[in-house]
């Protein structure tokens, strides 16, 4: 018997409900016998859960209110089984969106604010600068006509139509079997979208009431386009293109390539492509060697072609109105995208200002790039060895790129997730293969699943815990789902044979689950080495150190596992009792307090006092500011997220090992974690390594051409060599003293300074002009020498002030300024100035 | 002729500096005895002491940026002048001293 039931609901989920989610309640909906369909009861807008296309048109965003309503013979148990899926998986399925953080337009550094500019402002949504030609892309424009197409008999026009769906989706399927990251989530998004109901059955009936394929997937195009684009959702407005990209191809399988013009769209030069939208396959069709930028008039931060450029390191620009116009009487333009500016035709010093920030930006990667091969070392020779966290086999190879000295931490409960049955031994052999050969022998930790209340999987039949945080996870769950774990194991010990692999095992908190482990451990290993399977004897099984009772039995642990890694997230968590997601308790979650870092020495000291290494693979380990602690305490490894990592590297070779073990001392001692943070921000302020004259600073037969290039090479100087913390504050600061009055001498010598917060290190820095240039209009003497003096805000009375107060007063003298005259070399310079200040 | 002196610049980093440099020299060249008291990134250096005021002719002022204790020059003859002037053309804040009666 037929029945009906419904409930009120209001929308979770930040984004509104996009594709992702969407095809999540499908997925779970088609398992139901009932039919359900949701309403949003803000603009009246029905959908049929089946349909995500549907689901989508209801323009639900957040906090929306929803009628959710059942048909069917058990419409009482489906709403039912239906409400508590909204409240537990629906929850989680969407992750947020990135935001582009600052939407404000920066201001535009001196040199640029001075030009008559032929530019446009955007939005910045992938960094890095782009010269080349500029080249417009339009949509690609249709041959045949809609309405005198050609068509066959109902039937054959419809079983043409199914043909077509079905080549196009293996075609997809195919295409997403051989990509990876963004490139196939978005040919996956793709797929489904083709297998929507709503979009079949919209062809479908136009079809059978006469229409040809061309017109009736125009007709169904452009209905879900305009549903997409009046929604209130920036990006929802955004899938309308994913809409377009894939009815493109839908008509192209059907009537051929000629279906379109053919637009010349083959790069043969750098090239800046500009365009009002551009769908993702237009994109990839592009040649990515020549393509230097992607500039968009249309202003959404998450279409998927922005997110493919993004993984493929090409600087785009959104929001950019009137770009086409621009780039259209252009020969050349400029991107920067970190500044969020497009300029066209862009004047001599404009080029000139570009050239300077290139050198720039190429010396600041070069000067990162000597640790990608170096072992992370501090000052005094201290060695610990950063590595990086990864989730998947593919990131392996980008976090060694990046400079990790290992994989600290490789989180395997993805593999588990969002799948109908667990991952058998050959598909995670291969995986854990794929990590340990782009290792190149450099070691990889493997954690065997963290499965759990808070990380669900269907397989995993935990059920809704009130706290899954201290409830049934990790390795509470492997006794039960003991095969599960056995497969891991032996895949891992395969694995093994490839690199140098070490496991370990997440949430023990007491002995005899160390031991247990070590047992199934001996276990597996026996019978690899009787069915005669290759594997690696000596993996080391270490565990997490997260839960706090580990802490007092490191000394009995050590019989069971070889090494500790500290996950300072959950450590923390059970240590103060807090939970970091509750607003009311959060501030007392503080890897800072005293009390866990007295925790963090218990651990390590009895570690290394019982003969086993310690890591720390939490959020606490990326942070440099932590670095004293960190090197303090003596870990043997940290590991963090990749692309933190050259940054780590290079802090880690500006500290002292000496200096750290003082720092965590006074730490250790003190009574808040306020007092810790203030006494590790000037911890890290110390750079007193760096001398405030050195031959880096020193620059001859400069050929700047006007005191804007001056300055700005001298400051980016500074920056190349870590002296500021903040290059555009620190340029601005020099000029603001500028406005004051101008600084040249009237001997043709000029002295740029400033005091301020974007200094990082007090430094003097010396420039001898290749051809004197004028400092001010007006000025009666050329000027050929400048001396810049940037200090620090926090710096008074200091021994650095009294040198340049020394230089200052030395500068007035003749004498001085004669043998200044006399120097020819940098080397020279930097050995008169430092006898003449006694440094 | 006894001349005491003030600097002060906006940052304090170097013209406060280089003004008492040029004062200093300027002065000896024309036979004056001179004392400069600097309010810099230093802090203030060399200060001025109720008998070196108290002895002085003449009191040389930079007006950039406030002085601190101006007041302690109550009596004296003072001249108030741009630190740039200091540095541009110090001969001519000389021979201004000079013609004084």
């Amino acid at each position: 018997m037929n029945s009906s039931a419904s409930f009120n609901y209001t929308f979770p989920l930040p984004n509104g409900l996009h594709a992702r989610p969407a095809s999540f309640i499908e997925e779970a909906v088609k398992s139901y016998s009932d039919s359900i369909t949701i309403t949003n009861l803000r603009n009246n807008k029905e959908a049929d859960a089946c349909s995500v296309l549907s689901m989508i048109a209801s323009d639900i965003a957040l906090n929306d209110p929803i009628l959710v309503k059942v048909t069917g013979d058990k419409a009482e148990s489906t709403l039912n089984q239906f409400k508590v899926f909204l409240a537990t998986e629906f929850l989680t399925c969407d992750e947020p969106l990135t935001v582009v953080e600052d939407k404000q337009q920066k201001p535009l550094p001196h040199m640029l604010r001075s030009e008559e500019l032929q530019s446009l402002r955007g939005v910045s949504v992938s960094p890095g600068l782009a010269r080349g030609i500029p080249l417009v892309l339009g949509e690609p424009r249709l041959t045949l006509n809609p309405e005198t197409q050609e068509k066959a008999p109902v039937t054959e026009e419809l079983a043409r139509f199914d043909e077509s769906r079905q080549h196009l989706k293996a075609q997809l399927e195919q295409q997403a079997e051989v990509s990876a990251g963004e490139e196939k989530a978005i040919l996956k998004a793709h797929l489904s979208l083709l297998c929507d109901q709503k979009l079949i059955s919209s062809v479908s009936e136009a079809v059978t009431n006469g229409a040809s394929i061309l017109s009736a997937v125009l007709k169904t195009q452009e209905h879900f386009v305009q549903v997409l684009e009046s929604s209130s959702s920036e990006y929802l407005q955004e899938r309308a293109l994913d809409i377009r990209d894939l009815c493109y191809k839908l008509i192209v399988e059907t009537y051929g390539e000629d279906s379109f013009e053919k637009t010349d769209t083959q790069l043969t030069t750098d090239t800046v492509c500009v365009a009002s939208s551009l769908a993702p396959s237009q994109f990839l069709s592009l040649d990515r060697s020549f393509l230097k930028g992607l500039v968009l008039e249309a202003g959404g931060t998450t279409s998927h072609t922005v997110i493919l450029a993004r993984s493929f390191g090409i600087p785009v620009m959104v929001g950019v109105e009137g770009a086409r116009t621009l780039a259209a009487d252009g020969r050349q333009v400029i991107m920067d995208a970190n500044l969020g500016l497009l300029i066209s035709n862009p004047s001599e010093s404009v080029t000139r200002f570009y050239d300077l920030e290139q050198n720039k930006q190429e010396r600041l990667s070069k000067r990162r790039e000597q640790y990608i091969n170096q072992r992370a070392v501090t000052l005094d020779g201290y060695h610990v060895e950063v590595a990086a966290n990864i989730a998947s086999a593919e990131e392996a190879e980008v976090a060694f790129a990046q400079g990790a000295e290992g994989v600290g931490l490789f989180r395997t409960e993805m593999l588990y997730m969002d799948r109908i049955e667990p991952p058998c031994e050959e598909e995670q052999f291969e995986i854990y293969r794929k990590a340990l050969t782009a290792a190149n022998d450099k070691p990889v930790i493997i954690r065997t699943m963290d499965i759990g209340g808070d990380k669900p999987v269907d397989y995993f039949n935990i059920g809704t815990e009130e706290n899954p945080f201290l409830g049934y996870r990790a390795v509470r769950l492997y006794p039960e789902y003991l095969n599960l774990f056995h497969t891991q194991l032996r895949a891992i010990l395969r694995a093994s044979h490839y690199g140098q692999c070490k496991i370990m095992v997440p949430m023990v908190a007491t002995l005899a689950e160390a031991k247990w482990l070590r047992e199934i451990f001996n276990n597996v290993i026996e019978s690899l080495k009787v069915e005669g399977v290759e594997h690696n004897s000596d993996v080391q099984l270490g565990i997490m150190l997260e839960v706090p009772s580990c802490a007092f039995i490191i000394d009995q642990l050590v019989r069971y596992v070889d090494f500790f890694s500290i996950g300072s997230n959950d450590l923390t968590q059970y240590l103060l009792a807090a939970d970091r997601g509750n607003s009311k308790v959060e501030h007392l979650y503080d890897s800072l307090n005293p009390a866990f870092l007295r925790l963090l020495k218990h651990v390590v000291t009895e570690a290394h006092k019982a003969g086993a290494w310690v890591g720390m693979c939490g959020e606490f380990a990326g942070n440099p500011e932590h670095l004293p602690i960190l090197l303090g305490l003596g870990l043997d490894e940290v590991s963090l997220s990749a692309p933190r990592i050259l940054e780590v590297k290079e802090a880690i070779s500006q500290l002292t090992l000496e200096d750290s073990k003082a720092v965590l001392e006074q730490a250790l001692n003190m009574e808040t974690s306020e007092e810790v943070s203030e006494l590790l921000q000037n911890a890290c302020q110390k750079k007193e390594v760096m001398p405030i004259l050195a031959e880096h600073s020193i620059i001859i037969h400069a050929e700047c051409r006007t005191k804007a290039e001056v300055i700005k090479t001298l400051v980016d100087n500074l920056d190349v060599n870590g002296r500021v913390s903040d290059v555009l504050g620190a340029e601005e600061a020099i000029w603001e003293r500028e406005a004051i009055s101008p600084t040249m001498l009237g001997f043709g010598i000029a002295i740029p300074h400033c005091k301020s917060d974007s200094i990082a290190v007090n430094s003097i820095s010396i420039m001898k002009l290749a051809e004197p240039i004028l400092w001010n209009e007006g000025d009666q003497v050329m000027t050929d020498t400048v001396f810049m003096l940037t200090v620090r805000a926090s710096e008074a009375g200091s021994v650095h002030m009294q040198i340049f107060a020394q230089l200052a007063r030395r500068i007035m003298r003749g004498a001085f300024r004669d043998s200044l005259g006399a120097c020819t070399s940098e080397q020279e310079l930097l050995e008169f100035i430092s006898g003449e200040l006694e440094l | 002729m006894n001349i005491i002196a003030v600097t002060a610049c906006s940052t304090g980093i170097a013209e406060t500096y280089m003004a008492a440099e040029v004062l200093e020299r300027c002065a000896r060249t024309r036979g004056h005895s001179i004392k400069v008291e600097t309010q810099g990134a230093l802090g203030i250096m060399d200060k001025l002491s109720s008998q070196d005021i108290a002895s002085a002719d003449i009191a040389i002022l930079t007006n950039d940026i406030a002085i601190n204790g101006d007041d302690r020059f109550k009596g004296i003859k003072t001249f108030h002048v741009s630190i740039s002037d200091i540095l541009e053309s110090p001969q001519d804040i000389m021979s201004e001293i000079n013609s004084e009666p």
